[in-house]
């Protein structure tokens, strides 16, 4: 689960602002933990030899979303800056993602109706996780990292937000 | 686009509905916020004051006008009622014609009227006057210009024409005699001649302008002020019950005298209730003197509880905290707590000038040294002393002297650690390099590799038969070249002469290493690699024998 890291969005604000190289270092730290997480998803991404061959090709507006194995890979990726609040107001300060359609299906086919049908069985990899946070790349090696990713940013926040309040800008 | 999201570190920012719900009421609120300021503005009682004060003056101001021409004319020419009247109709007709008020048409009748003339002559006179002010000043010109012009043209009737020939007319002499001997009628009629010559229907022209119209709006609106000015004075006098201005004058007076007399009894009156406190402390303190008393007499010991009594009592008149008086404040305590303050607001002023002194000291020493880091960019870029070791490190140079200009190149980069690695390894290329060189002074000459070679007796047999020589002859001496000799003959002789000559030459090589002489030159390759370590490998019969004598 999420942990919800008050005044984290504000604080980067401030660093933004007051004090850029603070920015920039626990940018960096952020990053340093996210990127191999990022990195191990992409890894889960199957070639385009591995996909239904149907499934994979170039998308095109309108048509059935398709696979491309470079996209899909390029597709994940860490995003250090908010986003809109959902349904609910929440926010996530720091996140990893997916972007692409394609590399969306492969991640979350088989959710609901679980591993049955003509394509769900074709794809390569494993379901890993529960719920909403079930998926075959991202959320796999979300829930490998075990949390380390997670504590590592909040840690470099925590450092951050130390050091800012310790130069009392 | 179908975007999956793992978020790490979340934010709770409050539910979207209550978001647009908190939106749309602040908007509202900031709407009716405004709403009510325009509305406060418009309909503000202060404003309803204002604009009813300006529309009593405007009426008044209007009344005066007329009162002064009427004046003017009954005493001066000795006017009727009805050519008073006909002149007020005609400064209303006039204002419905052009775009003069009627004020300003009624002042210059009036002007007109301080010269004695006729009303008729007014009458003539007036239009014309009106095309010339509105032509020379816009229709916007004040009831002052309207006075100085009508000044003006009044002199002119009376022979004096500076203020029209000033403004551009032109009179010609028949014209001004006219004038100078002429009726009034007569004068009259030549001075409107001469305007009606250049702005005849100027003010008439004028109402169909933009400009024009806007004074007629302006006109409107002061009309209605006074029409509302003559309502108000109107309405004052029926609510006071008097029948006319100077009675409500009058009643005005005695409402502010009534004021006045009840400000005063305010005053005794503040003044009576001081001395009823005064005197109600001392019935208190004196109550509670009985109260003591009487409770000693049970008790024994009531001293404690007498005087909490005394002192919430005094508290309650004199103010002071613990009492139900601790709200008032004595006019001393008045005069402390202002004190006070303003002591709080000098030290305030002090400090907020202190920091903002420190703030501007810690700019200025910020420029300084930005000022100085690029002082310092720009002299690095221009150190020429650097540039010179930069240049020569990129020449062909030896090992010791890389070193002492790297050396040299960390001192003026004031890099510490880098300086005294280079300077111990500059000491140990030193020491290094005169070991080299003592050994190599001290390396005994090398022997001639080629000293026991000779030429193979074939070779010189074959040499001395093609030569026509004997062998002894030809290791005897050099080859006698003679004309009779072909081109082999003569190049084989020369061959052979070279090489006797070089077996019997002394090479003596001199190589001079920092400056001394040493036994033998050692290629920069080698001292290279023992400077690393690496001695073996020096080949000093590399390319010379050590000094010394190649024997033959």
């Amino acid at each position: 689960m999420p942990t919800e890291l008050r005044g984290a969005n504000a604080l980067r604000k401030a660093l933004r602002k007051f004090d850029p190289d603070l920015d920039k270092e626990v940018r960096g730290e952020m990053v340093g933990f996210l990127k191999p997480l990022v990195k191990k998803a992409r890894g889960y991404m199957p070639a385009n030899s591995s996909m239904p061959s149907n499934f994979v090709g170039t998308s095109v507006a309108g048509g059935f979303p398709k696979y491309d194995a470079t996209i899909s890979r390029r597709g994940v990726g860490y995003k250090l800056t908010p986003t809109k609040p959902n349904r609910q107001g929440w926010i996530a300060t720091s996140s990893i993602r997916n972007k692409t359609a394609g590399g969306a299906i492969f991640e979350t086919s088989g959710r609901k109706s679980g591993n049955t049908g003509n394509f769900t069985p074709r794809l390569e990899g494993q379901l890993v996780g529960s719920g909403k946070m079930q998926g075959r790349a991202m959320f796999r090696a979300y829930k490998e990292d075990e949390g380390k990713a997670r504590a590592g940013v909040i840690k470099a926040l925590e450092k951050a937000a130390a050091k800012f309040n310790a130069k009392g800008i | 686009m179908a975007e999956l999201l793992i978020p790490i570190t979340t934010e709770f920012k409050g539910k979207k509905a209550f978001g647009d719900a908190n939106k749309a009421t602040s908007a509202l609120d900031k709407g009716v916020k405004k709403l009510g300021a325009s509305l406060a503005a418009a309909f503000g009682a202060r404003a309803i004051i204002n604009y009813g004060k300006a529309a009593v003056r405007a009426s008044l101001q209007q009344q005066a006008e007329q009162d002064r021409l009427n004046q003017l004319l009954t005493v001066g020419v000795g006017a009727t009622a009805s050519q008073v009247a006909a002149l007020n109709d005609q400064a209303n007709a006039l204002e419905k014609l052009g775009v003069v008020t009627a004020g300003n048409i009624t002042q210059t009748q009036s002007q007109l009227a301080t010269f004695n003339l006729q009303t008729s002559t007014i009458e003539k006179l007036t239009p014309a006057i009106l095309d010339y002010v509105t032509a020379e000043k816009g229709a916007t010109a004040s009831t002052e210009q309207f006075k100085q012009m009508t000044n003006g043209l009044a002199q002119a009737l009376n022979g004096n024409f500076t203020s029209l020939t000033r403004v551009g007319f032109v009179i010609d002499e028949n014209t001004k005699k006219q004038i100078r001997l002429g009726t009034e009628s007569e004068r009259a009629a030549a001075i409107v001649d001469v305007l009606n010559s250049t702005y005849k229907d100027f003010n008439k022209n004028l109402r169909d302008t933009p400009a024009g119209q806007m004074q007629v709006l302006a006109m409107a609106a002061e009309d209605a002020q006074t029409i509302i000015g003559e309502g108000l004075l109107d309405s004052l006098m029926i609510l006071s019950g008097d029948t006319s201005v100077e009675d409500l004058a009058v009643s005005m007076q005695e409402l502010a005298t009534n004021t006045s007399k009840v400000i005063t009894e305010l005053a005794k009156l503040g003044r009576a209730t001081a001395n009823f406190f005064s005197e109600g402390f001392n019935k208190v303190d004196q109550t509670s003197n009985n109260i003591t008393n009487f409770l000693d007499r049970i008790t024994g010991n009531s001293d404690r509880i007498a005087r909490r009594n005394v002192g919430q009592a005094g508290r309650l008149f004199g103010g002071g905290s613990g009492g139900a008086g601790g709200n008032i404040e004595t006019a001393q305590e008045r005069a402390r707590r202002i004190k006070f303050e303003n002591e709080q607001k000098r030290l305030s002023a002090s400090l907020l000038a202190a920091e903002n002194k420190k703030v501007k000291a810690e700019k200025t020493r910020l420029a300084l040294a930005k000022a100085q880091l690029a002082l310092g960019r720009a002299s690095k870029t221009l150190n020429l002393e650097q540039i010179s070791i930069e240049a020569a490190l990129k020449g062909s140079i030896s090992e010791t002297d890389r070193l002492s200009l790297l050396l040299q190149k960390s001192i003026l980069d004031e890099n510490a650690t880098l300086a005294t690695q280079l300077a111990d390894q500059l000491e140990a290329a030193i020491k290094r390099q005169n070991d080299i060189r003592s050994l190599l002074l001290t390396t005994p000459e090398a022997p001639n590799p080629y000293r026991n070679w000779t030429l193979p007796q074939e070779l010189l047999n074959y040499t001395a038969s093609s030569l026509g020589v004997s062998v002894a002859q030809l290791q005897a001496a050099p080859v006698a070249v003679t004309p009779t000799f072909s081109d082999a003959q003569m190049e084989l002789a020369s061959a052979y002469n070279a090489a006797k000559a070089a077996e019997d030459q002394l090479i003596n090589i001199q190589v001079y290493l920092d400056g001394d002489i040493v036994g033998g030159a050692v290629r920069e390759s080698s001292i290279n690699s023992s400077l690393s370590g690496s001695f073996n490998t020096v080949n000093r019969t590399s390319r010379f024998a050590p000094e010394g004598v190649i024997p033959a």
